[in-house]
């Protein structure tokens, strides 16, 4: 068992259709498989057939949550994964590690040296057509030979390999082998080891799945017992969809595919309505058309849980780019005041968690509740510990796991239904016997639904304000006594959820240099870059809320307290949840640290700005990496 | 269980229509044909969207949801497919299904989900105090074209019986006995109904009144002799003659009947085929750990 430190980024490029995606999660797999652990953000080219694609995938030996700065490896398919990546291979000369370039010199020439590089050459292409005569063992040769490169594990590979295509039959197994030693023998017989990357032997592999984003928003809500899902394609969240459809009908549920988003929300609700745990998932432009829904759900009081997948907006935007711009229309779309909570996944593995949460409050509450992502977690794969799911004899389930914000378990909650045996009292019944699906006067706000086919609690729900027992009426007094009853479930919830949502928070000092406080992807990021704030003697603190909404003022009041200065780093413009907390708290002076460019950010921009903070002293304001490195870094 | 009369139907909400509305006449038939049937009304579910006749499902006594302007076929859509045993219908407006609410129709019929649409078509928007609506005749005037409409009008029957409706009948809201065995018989029916009731507008639409209908109405099944119900082209030429009385409203007919009755299998047939070629999967935890790297 080794236990050295280790962490190496390998970016694999070329055109899509020629494996690279599929290279990468060969890449992902191998480390699981040799005990180590690792997170592949991949990209796919925005046109249906053909275009740029490219896999970075980080390995490490301790968990890491972003795919780092840059690579430490590309593995070039073909020129233009060269000359896309060049702006960081240029970048070597000031870095202390050297880049590494494998490329297929069937394809591509280096005019010229770039220092602090070292250039392997591989007629990738050539071997693939001339030697194996199949192109389409590309990528199984390039893996070959970055595993005779790097070192990395053989057998490990070899059984993802195998894993793959044995499916296909022994044939194909074989030939993706020899494809494979055809790579090593290559770089035996050709190549000369300059550089210092070198695998670790292989570890006790863990008890791991490998997710991606979407894949865990889908297993999540089916561990919290989804039943309806209603769904309208939109990129980057169509595949939240594909990942649950075939699971749903095996638990008994359908996936049913609405004509556009109005109806998908629409058709949720009716079934939230019908009694069962229903959702949807979709972007931007989708949760614009579901706004009237939304609203009604918050009037009506119907559990629902509602996926944002994130994009670039506004507009149609950016569909396939990494954006968090979406905060204010969850937290403020649809129109008049109703209450709802939002909840965001900072990694692929929060996404499988936050989704039986997501749930447990629409449920317990009656709310529409958002579960927030984007489109880099939706498409990035993660190692993570596997989830471990207890279903109970009573029915009951509970979830537990590696729960990265700090709880130990997760009891999956069910909706509270009207029991005419229960209320022999008659609390939730009119003195002529009718049901009482708003009674105004409970300490929590909640009321217990009816679900149809109970002849004890028929009702009717409407979208009009109404009395306790669902007739429409504007009375003064009424619609004061149902708005409380609605906003007191966001008290209830404040009281008694919302510090479960708030554990992943970090105090180094009192007086700290700098706090951090993110969401989203953009969490995982700003957490690493804490970690080398701290290497270089900074003291910082850190808070990574999961619940966005509503927000708790006196924790994050608290929290900001502790620090010289707070930095709140985003990828949207406004820099919306600096712009909510400063609405809601008390915190005035939080520094705005935005990205809008369509991607996520690096950790070194992180940690470069707060070290500008703290040197120029800044207490608040909006800044951008412009104002760092007065030009805009990208980070792809 | 004692057998039930209409009343047993009705919620203790009383009606906000306009005297006279021909939405009453709806309700009535409705109340009558669940207790023909003895439906258990904790297992009837109305659904509406906004408008005069969507308010309807707040007079029923049972599970019922006033939704959004235009969507209550999506809702209704939810309730049916998670809850198969559940009776659910549909009351909207010919603004409500035909106007905001368009693009729904195709979607329901194709798929022949079970439900029963019940459309109180009364030409005109009446809770927003007269504007015209797809349904509305040539040159009647509206709070928004006091000039009188040139908007042209859509045939609700031609349109569902196209989109594949497997029940399309239409009746009169001034003829309860008629509208009782039609709202009857689209419940019973499995698959897509689409119920058309012409139902007078006497605050609004002037033109439309009970004194015309009884002028115009003939039934096309026992007056016209159309009654092979299952043959698609019969019905949509019938459907055409629709367009007649728009065209020529003081000499053509106006007709009521069933114009197509079919059966076909149901969205829920086809999903309860596929569930049983997919199978089940008591445990949650072997759904998650086919995420795990495969055993060699």
């Amino acid at each position: 068992m080794a236990n050295e430190k280790f962490d190496l980024v390998i970016k694999v490029g070329g055109e899509g259709g020629e494996g690279v995606i599929t290279a990468g999660d060969f890449l992902t797999e191998t480390a699981a498989r040799a005990g180590y652990w690792a997170v592949n953000y991949k990209s796919y080219p925005a046109e249906i057939k053909g275009g740029y694609a490219q896999s970075t995938v980080r390995i490490s030996s301790d968990r890491v949550f972003s795919t780092g700065d840059s690579f430490d490896i590309l593995c070039a398919f073909n020129g233009e994964a060269v000359e896309k990546n060049m702006v960081f291979l240029k970048r070597a000369k000031d870095e202390s590690k050297p880049k590494v370039l494998v490329y297929d010199s069937t394809d591509y020439e280096p005019a010229e040296e770039l220092e602090n590089v070292i250039y392997y050459p591989v007629p990738l292409s050539e071997l693939a057509k001339d030697v194996m005569k199949a192109y389409i063992t590309k990528n199984i040769i390039a893996l070959g030979v970055l595993a005779e490169l790097f070192g990395i594990p053989e057998q490990s590979i070899k059984d993802a390999i195998k894993a793959k295509f044995s499916r296909k039959g022994e044939k194909i197994v074989e030939m993706n082998y020899k494809a494979f030693d055809l790579g090593r023998q290559y770089v035996r017989e050709n190549l000369q080891k300059k550089d210092p990357y070198k695998f670790p032997a292989p570890r006790t592999p863990e008890d791991v799945v490998i997710m991606e984003g979407n894949q865990a928003v889908a297993k999540g809500s089916i561990a919290a017992g989804v039943e309806f899902y209603a769904a309208y394609p939109i990129t980057p969240a169509t595949t939240v969809g594909n990942h649950i459809v075939m699971d749903l009908i095996k638990r008994g549920g359908w996936l049913y595919q609405a004509e556009d988003e109005i109806a998908s929300l629409g058709m949720a609700l009716g079934a939230s309505f019908a009694g069962k745990k229903s959702m949807t998932a979709t972007s931007g432009p989708g949760i614009s058309l579901m706004s009237e829904f939304i609203s009604y759900a918050g009037i009506t009081e119907l559990p629902i849980v509602i996926v944002d997948v994130q994009r670039g907006g506004p507009g149609t935007g950016m569909p396939t780019k990494h954006e968090q711009s979406d905060l204010f229309i969850c937290a403020f779309g649809g129109h008049g005041d109703f209450p709802r909570a939002i909840l965001a996944a900072t990694t692929v593995e929060d996404n499988f968690y936050l989704a039986v949460e997501a749930f447990n409050l629409a449920e317990k509450y009656q709310i529409p509740v958002f579960l927030m992502t984007d489109g880099a977690l939706a498409i990035r794969s993660e190692v993570f510990p596997t989830p471990k799911i207890e279903q109970r004899e009573d029915g009951k389930v509970v979830v537990r796991g590696h729960i990265p914000y700090g709880v130990d378990e997760i009891e999956v909650v069910n909706r509270w239904i009207y029991n005419a045996e229960e209320d022999k009292e008659g609390e939730f019944r009119s003195p002529t016997g009718r049901f009482l699906r708003y009674k105004t006067d409970t300490p929590t706000g909640i009321t217990p639904m009816g679900i149809p086919g109970d002849p004890n609690a028929m009702h009717a729900i409407t979208g009009l304000e109404r009395t306790e027992n669902s007739d429409p009426r504007f009375t003064p007094e009424i619609r004061v006594k149902q708005m409380n009853k609605r906003f007191r479930k966001l008290q209830t919830l404040l009281r008694e959820d919302a510090d479960r949502y708030y554990k992943d928070m970090r105090i180094d000092s009192d007086n700290a240099d700098v706090a951090i406080i993110s969401w989203g992807l953009t969490a995982s990021i700003a957490k690493e870059a804490a970690q080398r704030l701290r290497e270089q003697g900074y003291t910082v603190n850190e808070f990574y809320p999961r619940l966005l909404w509503p927000v708790k003022a006196e924790v994050f009041e608290e929290f900001a307290s502790k620090a010289k200065r707070v930095i709140v780093p985003e990828t949207n413009y406004y820099g919306q949840f600096a712009f909510i907390l400063r609405a809601t708290t008390n915190l005035k002076d939080l520094i705005s640290y935005v990205a809008y460019r369509g991607e996520a950010f690096i950790p070194k921009e992180i940690e470069d700005f707060a070290k500008m903070a703290i040197e120029k002293d800044i207490k608040k304001g909006w800044f951008t990496p412009s104002d760092v490195y007065g030009t805009v870094v990208g980070a792809i | 269980m004692a057998v039930l009369t209409a009343k047993d139907y009705r919620s203790e909400v009383e009606p906000t229509w306009c005297p006279g509305c021909g939405d009453f006449g709806v309700l009535n038939a409705t109340a009558r044909a669940l207790a023909e049937l003895q439906k258990d009304p904790a297992k009837v579910v109305g659904v509406s969207g906004i408008g005069c006749s969507s308010r309807l499902p707040l007079f029923l006594k049972g599970y019922n949801a006033h939704t959004l302007h235009g969507r209550a076929i999506t809702f209704a859509i939810g309730v049916k497919v998670s809850r198969p045993e559940l009776d659910v219908i549909v009351f909207t407006g010919d603004g409500d299904m035909f106007s905001i609410g368009s693009g729904h129709n195709p979607h329901v019929a194709r798929r022949n989900i079970d439900l029963t649409i019940i459309m109180m078509d009364n030409k005109v928007y009446g809770l927003t105090k007269n504007q015209v609506s797809p349904t509305s005749r040539d040159g009647q005037p509206g709070s928004l074209n006091p000039y009188g409409n040139i908007d042209g009008h859509v045939n609700p029957i031609m349109y569902m019986l196209t989109f594949g409706a497997t029940y399309v009948a239409q009746t009169y809201a001034g003829n309860l006995k008629h509208m009782t065995k039609i709202i009857k018989e689209a419940i019973e029916h499995k698959g897509l109904s689409f119920v058309n009731v012409i139902s007078p507008c006497p605050t609004f639409n002037k033109f439309d009144s009970y004194k015309y209908y009884k002028d115009h109405l003939i039934d096309i099944n026992e007056d016209l002799g159309h009654t092979e119900l299952d043959n698609f082209n019969k019905a949509m030429e019938m459907a055409i003659h629709w367009d007649d009385n728009y065209r020529d409203p003081q000499n053509a007919k106006a007709h009521i009947g069933v114009y197509y009755k079919v059966q076909k299998p149901t969205y829920h047939d086809r999903v309860e085929e596929v569930k049983a070629r997919v199978g089940r999967e008591e445990s949650i935890q072997k759904l998650i750990d086919v995420c795990k790297p495969k055993a060699i």
